[in-house]
């Protein structure tokens, strides 16, 4: 059987390494973990059971039962572990002390940096985690709405978020093409679209296959149209976050070409120890935004993640 | 789904949980509290605002339900808010634990000094002092009171 990396032959001209991405595809995910700074006390009381520094961390308490554990380069608090089969049988997971996310999903909300007390909008949010990840950046302040159309999904993100005490979470389970615009508007948005899901490749029921590729066009209206409403409920100065788990561009830089309009910029933005590839100016013969090389294009490879693709935009505030 | 949250005075729901465990006043300051339905309180950050947007589905965390004789706490809230609790609280050892997360009962021996709580009703479990759940206390047993979706049968304890 082809291996299913070789549904990304169409990019070959944007990746540096295809060997190293063939090889990295055929391994699996890292698992990683990141501690609920809402539960500090709790971590503290752990510990010092455990017969630790009161200022040691989950990953000091996994490191002791004998689990390698290595720190994220690029964010505090977060860790890769080896040899946890079940994390989801430990005491720290059922307090709420640390949840399982992959690593690339951490990314968004470093680039949303939500701040105590804002109003966030999380447009597609099940199942949740990135929903976390804000929420408990912003100390229990604040207000983040996880929206998202399907109910079903939204049952893991609710008992993610019971699970690690976040108190600043309301959830809404509104199809978004419909979400009313006297909500807004909001601070800051993440809009993490349904996509067709590439870079899911290292996961053991991966998305990428021959017959899914016809999504990659597919998706770009619904992506495009839930981009324009997302942006009528952004406050002028406000942030919106577009990301995918894809690398097409037909549904990253095809789809800000599209919606977004001249009080729209694309700003550049980078996360020290987590390397990125530039967004793409030209594709498939179409010249797009001067600002789409902005984007930033993750690819398991560069460091060992699954693939994701971020954009930072900002909504101009109108002059006079 | 569909049920309205409504903003309430949280002041009975914090008298009952400050009698109720002797929390020290700190421990719920900068909490809002939504009722959902007739019976369920759910605890919020005090500037949450679910603005107009409807239906909601969820604000904050569930604290409270009253539906019954005796009010029960949530799982959710005795994890987050029972650390520093000081009245009926119950600390159990590792093997005691174990069976309190499968949602077994728990007996207490007549000699016990634990088994000497006064009243019938919810209690904190604790484990090395990090709260683990509620259950129902009456007559020397401890019957817990994890729902089913969050029990584990075999936990990894190691401490």
């Amino acid at each position: 059987m082809e291996h299913i990396a070789h549904g990304l032959e169409r990019y070959r001209d944007l990746i540096d390494d295809w060997q190293a991405l063939v090889d990295t595809s055929r391994r699996p995910l890292p698992l990683v973990v990141w501690e609920n700074p809402l539960r500090r006390q709790h971590v503290e009381r752990l510990a010092v059971a455990a017969g630790l520094d009161r200022r040691a961390t989950v990953g000091d308490l996994l490191a002791t039962r004998g689990h390698e554990v290595e720190p994220l380069a690029w964010r505090a608090g977060a860790w890769r572990v080896r040899g946890l089969d079940k994390p989801g049988r430990t005491l720290e997971h059922y307090l709420g002390l640390m949840h399982v996310q992959e690593e690339i999903s951490l990314a968004p909300a470093r680039v949303l940096a939500a701040e105590a007390g804002e109003m966030i909008l999380d447009f597609c949010a099940a199942p949740g985690g990135k929903t976390a990840c804000i929420a408990v950046g912003m100390d229990n302040r604040g207000t983040v709405v996880a929206n998202d159309l399907r109910p079903q999904r939204l049952r893991p993100l609710r008992s993610n978020c019971e699970r690690l005490g976040i108190r600043n979470v309301v959830i809404t389970p509104i199809n978004g093409i419909r979400f009313p615009l006297d909500a807004g508007p909001f601070d800051r948005m993440l809009l993490d679209v349904p996509c067709s899901c590439e870079g899911n490749l290292r996961e053991s029921r991966p998305a990428t296959r021959r017959a899914r590729h016809s999504q990659v066009e597919g998706r770009g209206g619904l992506q495009a149209t839930l981009l324009g409403r997302a942006w009528k409920l952004l406050r002028p100065g406000g942030v919106l976050v577009y990301s995918t788990c894809t690398f097409a561009p037909e549904e990253n830089e095809l789809v800000l070409d599209y919606a977004l309009g001249e009080d729209a910029v694309i700003e550049p933005f980078a996360i020290a120890g987590l390397r990125h590839d530039p967004g793409v100016t030209h594709w498939a013969g179409k010249e797009l935004r001067s600002d789409c090389d902005n984007l930033a294009r993750y690819w398991p490879h560069h460091n060992d993640t699954g693939g994701f693709t971020i954009a930072r935009l900002r909504k101009v505030v109108a002059v006079g | 789904m569909g049920d309205r949250y409504i903003l309430v005075d949280g002041a009975p729901y914090l008298e009952w949980w400050q009698e109720q465990f002797a929390t020290p006043p700190e421990t719920l300051r900068g909490c809002s509290f939504w009722q959902r339905g007739r019976f369920s309180i759910w605890i919020a950050a005090a500037d949450v605002e679910p603005g107009e947007i409807a239906p909601v589905d969820g604000v904050g965390i569930p604290f409270l339900r009253t539906g019954r004789e005796v009010w029960k706490p949530t799982l959710v809230a005795v994890i987050e808010f029972g650390l520093d609790a000081s009245r009926n609280v119950v600390e159990l050892d590792r093997d005691e634990t174990l069976r309190f997360l499968d949602r077994q009962v728990i007996e207490f021996a007549a000699e016990d000094a634990r088994g000497a709580l006064p009243n019938r009703g919810f209690v904190i479990a604790r484990y090395h002092g990090l709260p683990v759940g509620c259950g129902l206390w009456r007559r020397g047993t401890l019957e817990s009171a994890v729902p089913k979706g969050r029990s584990m049968a075999g936990l990894n304890l190691t401490c």
